[in-house]
């Protein structure tokens, strides 16, 4: 835009907006403190700006759009090409992980559960990963994270704080579930992160499942389902879930 | 939304779904906010998001990778019109009256303004009052750039005219916002 010079209360618009390099900028400062009447008009085009940020704080889309859109494309019958795999040797394996902890709620076995939902707790965790940022809240303090749900969605799971145990709590995020808001606890697995989400009452028994990369493994505690998410290792968030089942049940640790 | 199967072959459903949460589930809030200025309530705005939104996933083979954000912001606008054409057809503006308008025009009126303190104190009512008064292109504009944090290239991809036009369409709002104020104020 150097080519021409433009008329000055183009130039202005793109000052205000931040469109002018920095060549232009100063170009543009020069002339504001040369034009009282410009200086003037440049003032009450960043009165009005304040003016609209301050009137029109940013908005959120209806959670029930929100839901409604994340169910038009949450898969709820299995494709007959998915059918579930039998794959004895991982069975095996898995059956072997299962007497190994023990927990009568813990149901292991590397074989697909409830599609839908498995995909949907697999794409809120990666999506969280693009985000830039995994939480909504991010507070390493369960003090605070705790209330922030409550306030966004009047469910405020156990929040246990493994830190000491090498499991820092990150924050939290709010996810859609089976079509409604489900609180979703992050924490830090090494390099990697666990989204821990709490549906309240209990989903139908499921086992571990592994997909792509990804491991989810769910729990029954004090009314709600811990289905943990993470592209984490099995061991590692087999080790995450022994610590908080501890936390949360009062147990010492592992 | 599995009317198109035929335009829609090579991708999977699985593909598909994560393509739509990738690229357009971010930016449901902000395609909520400009419907809700061109439709003018939030109600409708829901109606024409949750359309647009069908129809993105529905095409989303034609994502080509890109601003994510200004490919849905051209489905809602289009959306919009449409939504708009068919509910409320007098409230359809032709914006070739406009350019005339807003080429020759782009410096504020010889007319007292307000101060710029007094602009400051302009409140909701007002505001919302004279942004919905503004000639349609002139709105989108004003919509995109100041409560969606476009930039002037993403304005003008998505209305698909020139960078100039979007200052000069940008100037006008502001200076008809301005001048309401004051008119209203004084």
């Amino acid at each position: 835009m150097s080519d021409a010079p433009l008329d000055p209360h183009l130039t202005l618009q793109a000052a205000l907006d931040g469109e002018l390099d920095a060549a232009g900028q100063a170009a543009f400062e020069r002339q504001l403190a040369a034009d009282p009447a410009l200086a003037a008009t440049y003032a009450r085009h960043l009165a009005l700006r304040r003016a609209l940020q301050a009137q029109f704080p940013r908005t959120s889309a209806p959670a029930a759009l929100h839901a409604r859109l994340q169910a038009a494309v949450s898969p709820t019958i299995a494709e007959p090409a998915h059918a579930p795999r039998r794959d004895f040797m991982k069975m095996a394996a898995a059956l072997a992980l299962g007497i190994g902890l023990g927990g009568s709620a813990t149901y292991l076995a590397l074989q697909r559960g409830t599609p839908g939902l498995d995909d949907a707790l697999i794409a809120n965790h990666r999506r969280a990963l693009l985000a830039g940022s995994p939480v909504d809240i991010a507070s390493n303090d369960r003090h605070n994270v705790r209330p922030w749900f409550d306030a966004r969605i009047a469910i405020s799971p156990p929040t246990p704080d493994l830190a000491a145990q090498g499991f820092p709590l990150l924050g939290g995020r709010v996810d859609v579930v089976n079509g409604a808001p489900a609180p979703v606890l992050v924490y830090r697995i090494g390099a990697h992160v666990v989204s821990v989400t709490a549906l309240p009452g209990t989903v139908a028994s499921r086992p571990t499942v592994a997909d792509a990369g990804f491991h989810i493994l769910s729990w029954r505690h004090a009314g709600f389902t811990f289905l943990m998410t993470t592209d984490a290792e099995e061991q590692e968030l087999v080790r995450f879930a022994e610590t908080f089942k501890a936390a949360v049940t009062g147990a010492p640790a592992p | 939304m599995r009317g198109s199967h035929a335009s829609c072959a090579r991708l999977t459903d699985e593909t598909r779904s994560r393509l739509f949460r990738e690229v357009v589930m971010p930016h449901l809030d902000d395609a909520f906010v400009f419907a809700r200025w061109l439709t003018g309530n939030p109600t409708d705005a829901e109606d024409v998001v949750q359309d647009a939104c069908l129809r993105a996933l529905n095409g989303i083979e034609r994502y080509s990778g890109g601003n994510a954000r200004a490919w849905l912001f051209s489905i809602v606008r289009n959306t919009t019109f449409t939504w708009l054409a068919h509910n409320r057809p007098k409230t359809l503006v032709l914006t070739d009256d406009l350019e005339g308008a807003a080429r020759d025009a782009p410096t504020v009126s010889e007319s007292p303004t307000p101060e710029a303190e007094m602009i400051a104190q302009a409140d909701e009512a007002l505001l919302h009052t004279a942004i919905a008064a503004l000639p349609a292109p002139f709105r989108e504009a004003l919509v995109m750039r100041e409560f969606n944090g476009l930039s002037y290239r993403e304005i003008a991809s998505i209305v698909d005219i020139p960078v100039g036009t979007v200052m000069s369409r940008l100037a006008r709002a502001r200076a008809l916002l301005i001048e309401r104020i004051g008119k209203e104020m004084s």
